[in-house]
């Protein structure tokens, strides 16, 4: 297998470029992804990061470039896509469960089809996925009855449920109200601590942190920053005092991070502490607006400039 | 330093083979198909080759007479394509008729579905609930054969108020008559239209400057009823009363003359299309009122209106909205189901065509000549309904 | 005890005193109203009086019910519908009460319905052969209520009645037609009406929905092809397309398949049905998020399965209402087959009418027959709005 000295490549890309008419969504994307790493993408909307996952699975395909997925290339044959579509999971913002199938049959309904396991076999599946996910006394009710949280956990099983060796997740708590978060990430941590390869857009920087090996920072159609988690989100050894009172809220804020001024961390109200992603933006062109003049003067420790494939440069 | 420099070689590298690419599949499964439906035209085209095709029958003389004339003066030894202009007339005044008609009577008893009367409102939902689930050409048979057929003899000379007379030869209504000078009426009341629309518009700036009352309708009325009445007089009288009455010929035989004068056939087809369709409309019109929020009806009240104004100016404008494309879908249907007439015999544009292919064939033709007037006419009350919708649409928004 | 009564009664005379005015007479434009409807309705019902409009005589449908009720279709032949007619209404009493529950308002009118029909129309053997098959139908009600509680034998049940709905319409024709049976063109009256309409339902349905996909298919060829086919016959009208299969299609049909009149109608009538249907299941594809079809491709399903399994079940719920009057449409539309002078119910209607003896009996003969169009008609739709709220659950 193609072996590097940090683990084995699973994921390559190299120049992906993605084109909606004349809007150039992806720039010459290149980057890499091994074994049981766990990759958080940021990026303001319409950044493109959304985009890329996709073309991961080829819900989008490419123009140009290469996406080697598992060692088969993406590509027009439809047997690699085959192929990578039943390796490669993807938990949706909108959860897109099947309305009109039962819990059950929805994370039964790939194992069955796809994989051609007998009904009772992937019912079985399913029932064991649901109870890793924590709602096994759901499986005979129907998407709409469940909460958000719930429905998102059942996406998550009926993504395993084809046993998938990479796991795409499109802003998976996006849609979710916030007292729902936590149990989703809860999957979610349990599943990156399992060892499974994954790819996370999220806004949630304190689940970032904690699971995530690197992040890609997406900006207009290109990977404009990447870094581990100790560069970007450095953990704070006191907790704000104001993240307790509120359980999910302190899930999303990290407390004090580089990219906040000091005031906002002073004043208590965990919304402020948000990571604004267009903050990061800013950084970058400090021009663009009065806000910019703030997050520029951040500190910048640790974050690594890309400069080519592969090498980072250490600032 | 690339990806694939490296080393890391991905499995398949090499392309797809051709089969298994999907642009090679999506030609070939369009080509097994288009070349499926090209065997299927080529087989019809060839067993069409033996039919007559061309269209110089219609300059033929049509040998057969048609029973129901209006802006027509068909006679039998007019060609068969006149006879044909005929059926089309014939299904225009139908259908021209059958929408007013309809959408009076779905309106009104779409309302009353939905009035807090429980006897207006059960009898409109009876007359939806019976009409809507009864095959239309029963209905049909039904009005005319058990209805208009059996209406008395003439002879028997049976009237309401001496105005309306009803027979099973004809149904005669009194109607007016006119004169030659009632073009010159027309112009003058044109004018009366246009001075009163202007006075209305100058009057209603007036108000909005002064905020005084100006009465601008009432003053707008009663100028076009002066400039009519004007011309009225200055035409000397270009309109009377035509009231229907009977005589008795000097062979014994009693007729019915003036009026307008209905015959059992169109009766029936016109009453049948009407009510079936007025019901379809009536849970159109119910459907999209109550599809509007309750809260329309109830700011409308809280501002003072009437029940009856708020039906008028809010909430049949705002659910006309949602209306017209449903609309427009039964109009396009009665202008269908009018073909129905032909089971009753009423010559329109179906009945003409078949009669046409029962005397001298040529089938094929024909009916390429029905299908392209249906679609004409289908694309009239199209776009006109489409007008219709982005007019509303536009004042709504 | 005898005052509690007269309370009793005086309670009923209040509640309906207030009823009254609450609902008819609650402010002067409603009374205003109610007043006239009244003096209209009476106005109406003396016109009627005086034009004898009631003196109704049924003895010329009840003479006349096999006419009406099968046409010129052989009598020595008529065993043979006997066990189709059984089949579907043990299957339709077994799925009812698998899938749904007859409300006391059903049984009555249920009730209502098989009185008229044992008392006016079926007598004697025929009776006997219908009262039974209602029997059945009563009996395998129960079972199917009875089934249902547990949940294994239920999908057991479900599929075993879905398996004989597959199978009626076939079995119903061979039943029919095989070993010496009767012809498609000795079918007639309300049998005939109802053949035409099951089998037009039955081959339109799927051939509109082949018709939808394609249209709604990403592949030019296809699209083009559907469009055209499902323009083209909404072109027209329904009597245009009868008149063509029995005017036109002749002539190009090769002369095996050319045998019946009634059945090239029948080819015609269920694409007409295909294009309507395609149409609306159109609007229920249209209704699917994109978001269900990338759950299903990143799940791994490839495009049939996606369709079979996500796409068709959604947008085929979404439009059943109107799928529905579609049906109710076509069971209408089979009495125009009495225009190309089939003997279908109305046909029938209108034989009875030319005879001697009943000259005058318009009314009778055709109310009958409305009558019973109506009651399928108004039942389906009933239906339908049951199977609506019914299946709510599972729909977004």
């Amino acid at each position: 297998m193609n072996a590097t000295d940090d683990g084995t490549v699973i994921i390559q890309c190299e120049q992906v470029e993605k084109w909606f008419g004349d809007f150039q969504a992806l720039k010459g994307i290149t980057t890499s992804v091994v074994e049981g790493e766990v990759v958080v993408i940021f990026g303001p909307s319409g950044s493109g990061k959304s985009t890329f996952i996709r073309t991961i699975n080829r819900l989008e395909e490419h123009d140009a470039g290469r996406i080697i997925v598992d060692g088969v290339e993406l590509n027009d044959d439809l047997r690699n896509l085959e192929r990578v579509r039943s390796e490669v999971g993807m938990v949706f913002q909108q959860f897109n469960l099947f309305p009109h199938l039962s819990v059950l049959r929805n994370v039964a309904l790939g194992p069955q089809k796809v994989r051609h396991m007998s009904r009772p076999k992937a019912e079985a599946l399913a029932n064991e996925l649901l109870e890793r996910v924590g709602i096994p006394e759901q499986a005979d009710k129907f998407p709409s009855q469940l909460s958000g949280g719930q429905q998102q956990r059942v996406a998550i099983a009926r993504a395993l449920a084809m046993r998938p060796k990479i796991m795409l997740f499109d802003e998976p708590t996006s849609a979710l109200d916030p007292e729902m978060i936590k149990e989703v990430l809860d999957v979610m941590r349990e599943l990156a601590q399992s060892g499974m390869t994954m790819l996370v857009i999220t806004h949630e920087m304190g689940f970032a942190r904690e699971v995530a090996d690197r992040f890609l920072f997406f900006d207009e159609g290109e990977i404009v920053e990447e870094g581990t988690p100790e560069h970007f989100l450095p953990t704070r050894e006191k907790s704000a005092p104001s993240a307790s009172s509120r359980r999910s809220s302190s899930e999303r804020v990290p407390g004090d991070n580089p990219l906040h001024t000091g005031s906002d961390s002073k004043s208590g109200k965990s919304v402020r502490h948000r990571v604004r992603l267009e903050a990061l933006r800013f950084a970058r062109r400090p021009s663009r607006s009065p806000s910019a003049s703030r997050a520029g003067g951040c500190p910048r420790a640790g974050v690594r400039r890309r400069s080519n494939f592969g090498q980072i440069r250490r600032t | 330093m690339s990806v694939l420099s490296q080393g890391l070689q991905p499995r398949s590298l090499t392309p797809a083979a051709l089969w298994r690419r999907r642009r090679t599949r999506r030609y070939l499964l369009q080509a097994v198909f288009l070349l499926a439906v090209g065997l299927v035209v080529a087989y019809l085209i060839a067993q069409a080759l033996d039919l007559e095709l061309d269209f110089d029958f219609l300059s033929g003389p049509g040998g057969f007479s048609i029973s129901h004339q209006w802006l027509t003066d068909y006679v039998a030894t007019d060609s068969r394509l006149a006879a044909y202009t005929t059926g089309i007339v014939n299904t225009i005044r139908l259908v021209l008729i059958g929408i007013v008609l309809t959408t009076v009577i779905g309106v009104l008893a779409g309302i009353a579905r939905l009035s807090s009367n429980w006897l207006l409102s059960r009898l409109a939902s009876l007359y939806v609930e019976t009409i809507r689930n009864t095959p239309l050409l029963v209905q049909i048979t039904f009005w005319y054969i058990a209805v208009f057929l059996e209406l008395p003899e003439i002879v028997e000379n049976r009237n309401l108020f001496g105005a309306l007379y009803f027979s099973n030869r004809a149904l005669a209504l009194p109607f007016v008559d006119s004169d030659g000078a009632f073009g010159i009426w027309l112009i003058f009341l044109f004018v009366g239209a246009v001075s009163a629309w202007w006075a209305r518009a100058r009057l209603l700036r007036g108000e909005e400057a002064t905020g005084r009352t100006l009465h601008a309708t009432p003053v707008a009325l009663l100028l076009f009823a002066v400039i009519g009445a004007v011309g009225f007089l200055a035409t000397g009288f270009p309109l009377a009363a035509d009231v229907p009455h009977t005589s008795v010929t000097p062979f014994g035989i009693r007729t019915i003359d003036g009026g307008l004068q209905v015959t059992p056939e169109f009766a029936a087809i016109l009453v049948g299309l009407v009510l079936y369709t007025g019901a379809f409309i009536a849970e159109i019109v119910r459907g999209s009122i109550q599809a509007l929020p309750r809260g329309q009806s109830e700011a409308a009240a809280a501002i003072g209106l009437s029940a009856y104004q708020r039906m008028i100016l809010i909430i049949l404008p705002q659910a006309l909205r949602i209306m017209i494309p449903p609309l427009t879908n039964q109009y396009l249907n009665l202008t269908k189901n009018s073909s129905l007439a032909v089971a009753i015999a009423f010559p329109e544009l179906v009945f003409v065509g078949t009669t046409i292919i029962n005397n001298i064939g040529h089938a094929v033709p024909v009916f390429i000549l029905i299908f392209a007037t249906y679609l004409a006419l289908s694309l009239v009350v199209s776009v006109v309904m489409n007008a219709l919708n982005r007019r509303v649409q536009l004042v709504g928004r | 005890m005898q005052s509690t009564h007269i309370q009793a009664s005086r309670d009923a005379g209040h509640r309906l005193r207030f009823w009254a005015r609450d609902n008819l007479f609650s402010s002067r434009p409603n009374t205003t109203l109610t007043v006239a409807t009244i003096a209209t309705l009476g106005l109406v019902a003396y016109f009627l009086v005086q034009q004898d409009f009631f003196d109704l005589d049924f003895s010329v449908v009840e003479v006349n019910r096999r006419l009406l009720f099968v046409g010129r279709y052989p009598q020595s032949e008529e065993w043979r519908l006997w066990p189709p007619l059984w089949f579907a209404f043990i299957l339709g009493g077994f799925s009812f009460g698998l899938w749904a529950r007859l409300s006391r308002r059903d049984v009555l009118w249920l009730g209502a319905a098989i009185v008229f029909i044992l008392a006016l129309l079926a007598h004697g053997e025929n009776g006997g052969l219908f009262g039974g098959a209602a029997a059945a139908a009563a009996l395998a009600y129960g079972m199917g209520r009875w089934v249902r509680r547990d949940h294994r034998s239920r999908s057991r049940a479900a599929k075993l009645a879905a398996l004989g709905w597959a199978v009626l319409i076939p079995f119903t024709v061979l039943i029919i037609v095989a070993f010496g049976g009767v012809k498609p063109a000795l079918w007639g009256g309300l049998m005939l009406n109802v053949m035409l309409a099951t089998i037009g339902i039955a081959v339109g349905l799927p051939l509109g929905i082949l018709l939808a996909l394609a249209r709604a298919s990403s592949l030019p060829a296809l699209k083009g092809v559907a469009t055209a086919i499902i323009e083209i016959t909404r072109g027209g009208p329904l009597i245009a397309w009868l008149f063509i299969a029995r005017f036109v299609l002749p002539e190009f049909l090769p002369d095996a398949l050319n045998t019946d009149v009634i059945v090239n109608a029948l080819v015609i009538v269920s694409l007409f049905t295909g294009a309507y249907v395609a149409e609306i299941v159109r609007g229920g594809l249209q209704s699917i998020p994109p978001g269900q079809i990338e759950a299903a491709h990143a799940v791994g399903l490839g495009t049939v399965n996606t369709t079979v399994f996500i796409v068709l079940p959604q947008a085929l719920r979404a439009v059943i209402p109107a799928l529905v009057s579609q049906i109710i449409s076509l069971w209408k539309d089979t009495t125009l087959f009495s225009i190309l002078n089939f003997t279908d119910a109305l046909g029938g209607a209108q034989a009875a009418i030319a005879q001697a003896d009943f000259i005058g009996r318009q009314k009778e003969v055709l109310l009958f027959i409305a009558l019973a169009f109506w009651s399928v008609a108004f039942a389906m739709s009933r239906l339908s709005q049951r199977l609506e709220r019914a299946l709510g659950i599972g729909v977004r």
